[in-house]
């Protein structure tokens, strides 16, 4: 794939392109989605293995309510990072990140690169404030996120439904910028 | 489509018809918008400026991600009440109320009514929680959500921007109707072993 505005190095050496998620990412970014293990699929905020459901987020993101991000190995995506703002309203200057590497890249830097750019296309967007959201079993994403200096902001118990109809404790997190 | 029209009377005996909506209400919803006041528009998400984004919300509903119920006043549109809901993903048993409702007719009652009869629907549809975003400004919304039982989970600082660019927080307001359909089982079961059953 062509078009990457950053070549960064990872840890292990390698080198990944970062690109803007567009249209010709679709078939990409659904075989990304399909070779997470079944057990993290379970807590993904949507199921993103459906079609329709990546249509529904390329759709966003040609709409302008999203930003999304991928890393990409060779032909393969291995990172998806999504920056999601209103554009009018009362919450235009809050943008809601989400970030999800594939479990072969991670320890690698891939995580923080990817929330770096988050962070970098926020600032450009000028907002004020970012959000995400975590289940409360997803102790891994939580960490990162609060490496990245989010903080907690409350707890809605019993909020979420996992793919197997489970119920979690959805954690909101939030960081000034 | 949830079918409902009902009629109704304020505190000052003036009739509301509440119903729900369709693509056909378009230019009373454009109107409804352009009534308001620049600072009654700024606790909106969308540009209700635009009319193509009007039309949007109707498509949300065919799609099954909203359900409105509206306010008429002498075929004027004057309050709508929402619930959205999502059909996939980890909030599929989640729905989000939200009022919008003129703040002249606020004094007179209808806020606390489409805010009950959206609750009501969140029931109906067999979700197990509702959520409310108010900003910090909103205490009458606020008010009428804590009558309805709901409680503040959490509070998202520096959320919200106003018309001046001002920053607000947002009170999450939750109500788990999981745990109000619980509480009345319970309190059936008890009632099924009360001594009346040892009458006969």
């Amino acid at each position: 794939m062509a078009g990457f505005f950053k070549e960064p190095t990872l840890r292990n050496e390698q080198v990944l392109g970062l690109k803007y998620t567009g249209r010709e990412d679709f078939e990409a970014s659904l075989e990304f989605f399909r070779s997470l293990p079944m057990e993290e699929r379970l807590y993904l905020r949507r199921n993103v293995t459906k079609r329709e459901i990546v249509e529904e987020r390329i759709g966003e993101i040609e709409r302008g309510l999203a930003t999304g991000i991928v890393a990409v190995a060779g032909e393969r995506i291995v990172g998806d990072a999504l920056l999601f703002v209103m554009p009018h309203g009362c919450s235009r200057r809050t943008g809601e990140v989400r970030l999800l590497v594939h479990p072969d890249y991670r320890g690698l830097g891939l995580g923080t690169i990817l929330a770096r750019e988050l962070f970098i296309l926020a600032v450009r967007k000028d907002l004020k404030k970012l959000e995400s959201c975590v289940m409360e079993t997803q102790v891994g994403a939580k960490r990162m996120l609060e490496r990245l200096g989010f903080v907690q902001e409350g707890i809605l118990e019993g909020f979420v439904n996992d793919l197997k109809g489970r119920e979690h404790n959805l954690i909101l997190m939030g960081m000034k910028l | 489509m949830y079918e409902y029209s009902e009629t109704v009377s304020l505190k000052d005996g003036s009739q509301v018809t509440v119903r729900d909506t369709t693509i056909d209400d378009l230019d009373k919803s454009f109107d409804f918008f352009q009534a308001m006041s620049d600072e009654e528009r700024q606790y909106l998400r969308i540009d209700v400026c635009n009319k193509e984004i009007v039309r949007d919300r109707y498509h949300q509903i065919e799609l099954g991600k909203a359900i409105r119920l509206i306010a008429e006043c002498h075929g004027q549109l004057v309050g709508e009440a929402t619930l959205e809901t999502m059909r996939y993903g980890w909030l599929r048993k989640s729905g989000e109320v939200r009022l919008l409702i003129l703040p002249a007719l606020c004094d007179l009652g209808l806020e606390r009514l489409m805010a009950r009869e959206i609750f009501l629907l969140g029931a109906r549809l067999g979700l197990n929680n509702l959520i409310a975003r108010v900003m910090d400004m909103q205490q009458k919304t606020y008010a009428i959500l804590s009558d309805l039982h709901f409680k503040h989970a959490a509070t998202q600082k520096d959320h919200a921007c106003d018309a001046d660019g001002k920053m607000h927080d947002v009170h999450l307001l939750t109500f788990s109707l999981k745990e109000m359909w619980r509480k009345m089982e319970d309190a059936i079961g008890e009632a099924d072993t009360s001594p009346l059953d040892t009458y006969y």
